[in-house]
């Protein structure tokens, strides 16, 4: 089976092929199909591996393939790359807009497990608590005790407050 | 039929009339509404690998390249996409969280209804006989059962209506994403495996020389027996097993980026097609919602655990 490296002969006829090569890897449009750059690596691989002898003149004929090849690599990371950045803002404009319908669900979410109704009876609960203790305490404690169970009845109430104000 | 009535017990007649009067044809979601906990664990199955498929990519394009530039770039975008996944299995999640909170309606009223014996206990309200506490709390809810249900279908179809074009965008541009990261990983593998050769040429070279030595012996036919090619064969023998420690170490090494590069590209493409997937299942989500009938999406989300075994793989190695 005849490949495109036979016949070719001395310095020269390497050199033509080379020439021939990063022409039509030159010719690779933007944004090329990845098996047109799979390929186009493949060949320039293979001139490397096949180009004889290994004279000083065939291996710079070889580190000048060997850039050639890398470039198509990188060139087509690169665009790849660019496709990723040029679709980031939509996204993130979209993702925004579904976690604002996220947290509409959440709010309906705790509105059906009557959330606001179960805080505000255990809310309303632990005031009659300790409205009670407060009335024990003024029967028989000292006075420190009066003045701390007092500030916890200004902040339960403000809590029950907070509670029942709350937007639903 | 009213000395009958009569002789039922309270609570039983309670509850008869509240069953008349929800007999009587309610507009929408009547029925338990569709279950979307596969919706959700499609969609943070599909988080895990867009996420472990970008990180060994990253890793890959280090390799690649010693600056880590382009590493560092891909990274910066795909941690948008990443949070992109994460932000519908959030919403996955909430959509799930209505279901949820409309199906256990009758718990939450039974845990309200306590509620409200403590308070009046601590505020020392003497509450009606225990039997009608708990017939009123019952009939309570089955009415707000059907209330919530109702509210709930309202809720997602309000939700999920204008949240499918989202939903559409970022699944169409994740699963191109992935395509194209599919890409950078065939075009990294392609230089991974070149660089080898070219490292390994000269020795690749040799050995082949010597294989073509040995098959040209035998290509002798009766001859190859003879003392002379005998010995050249055993020479040639020799010289193969001196280069059989460096050839294996470079089939190793190609070996190593097949197979990473292979499970990189399967996690890829398993996400890809979940997330393809994934808008139509909340399409249909949707549609049976508003509809009232039920929907088993579980099979059309059977991907997870294809899913986690390929992420797993790729992890191991």
């Amino acid at each position: 089976m005849s490949t495109e490296w036979d016949g070719i002969e001395g310095v020269e006829g390497w050199r033509a092929k080379l020439e021939s090569l990063l022409g039509e890897a030159e010719a690779l449009p933007a944004n090329a199909n990845v098996q047109t750059r799979l390929k186009m690596n493949r060949r320039l691989t293979d001139f490397q591996l096949r180009s004889t002898p290994n004279s000083d003149d065939i291996l710079e004929l070889d580190a000048i393939a060997e850039a050639a090849r890398a470039a198509v690599i990188k060139a087509g990371i690169d665009e790849r790359l660019e496709g990723l950045a040029e679709g980031s803002a939509a996204l993130a404009r979209f993702t925004k807009q579904l976690r604002q319908r996220a947290a509409s669900l959440e709010a309906d979410a705790r509105s059906l497990r009557f959330e606001r109704a179960d805080k505000a009876v255990q809310s309303l609960t632990d005031t009659i608590r300790t409205v009670r203790d407060l009335i024990d305490t003024l029967d028989a404690a000292a006075e420190d005790d009066l003045v701390k169970k007092s500030e916890r009845l200004i902040t339960t109430l403000q809590n029950f407050r907070s509670e029942i104000e709350r937007p639903a | 039929m009213n000395r009958l009535l009569r002789a039922l017990p309270h609570r039983w007649r309670i509850l008869r009339c509240l069953l008349l009067a929800l007999a009587v044809p309610l507009p929408t979601g009547c029925g338990a509404l569709p279950d979307a906990s596969a919706l959700v664990d499609s969609a943070w199955s599909i988080h895990a690998a867009v996420r472990s498929a970008g990180a060994a990519v990253e890793a890959e394009l280090r390799r690649y390249e010693e600056d880590g530039e382009a590493a560092r770039r891909f990274a910066g975008e795909w941690a948008v996409r990443i949070d992109s996944v994460k932000g519908i299995a959030e919403y996955a999640g909430a959509v799930q969280g209505v279901v949820e909170a409309s199906g256990r309606t009758r718990e939450r009223i039974a845990a309200l209804a306590g509620g409200i014996s403590g308070l009046a206990g601590a505020a020392g309200i003497a509450m009606p006989p225990a039997g009608i506490v708990a017939v009123t709390t019952e009939a309570a809810g089955i009415v707000l059962e059907q209330v919530n249900r109702i509210r709930a279908a309202k809720s997602l179809e309000e939700a999920m209506g204008p949240a499918q074009e989202a939903v559409g965008f970022i699944c169409a541009r994740i699963a191109a994403d992935l395509r194209t990261t599919d890409e950078i990983v065939q075009l990294l593998e392609a230089d991974a495996r070149s660089r080898l050769q070219l490292r390994w040429g000269d020795e690749q070279a040799y050995r082949q020389q010597i294989e073509e030595a040995r098959r040209a012996v035998f290509r002798l036919g009766a001859p190859a027996l003879e003392p002379a090619n005998q010995a050249r064969l055993r020479e040639l023998d020799d010289l193969l097993a001196a280069t059989g420690e460096r050839h294996t170490l470079y089939e190793d090494a190609l070996r190593a980026v097949e197979e990473r590069t292979r499970s990189i590209r399967e996690v890829i493409a398993a996400a890809a097609g979940a997330v393809e997937a994934w808008p139509s299942a909340h399409a249909q989500l949707r549609a049976a919602i508003a509809s009232g009938r039920s929907l088993n999406i579980a099979a059309a989300m059977s991907t997870v655990v294809e899913i986690r075994d390929l992420v797993q793989r790729m992890r191991d190695l």
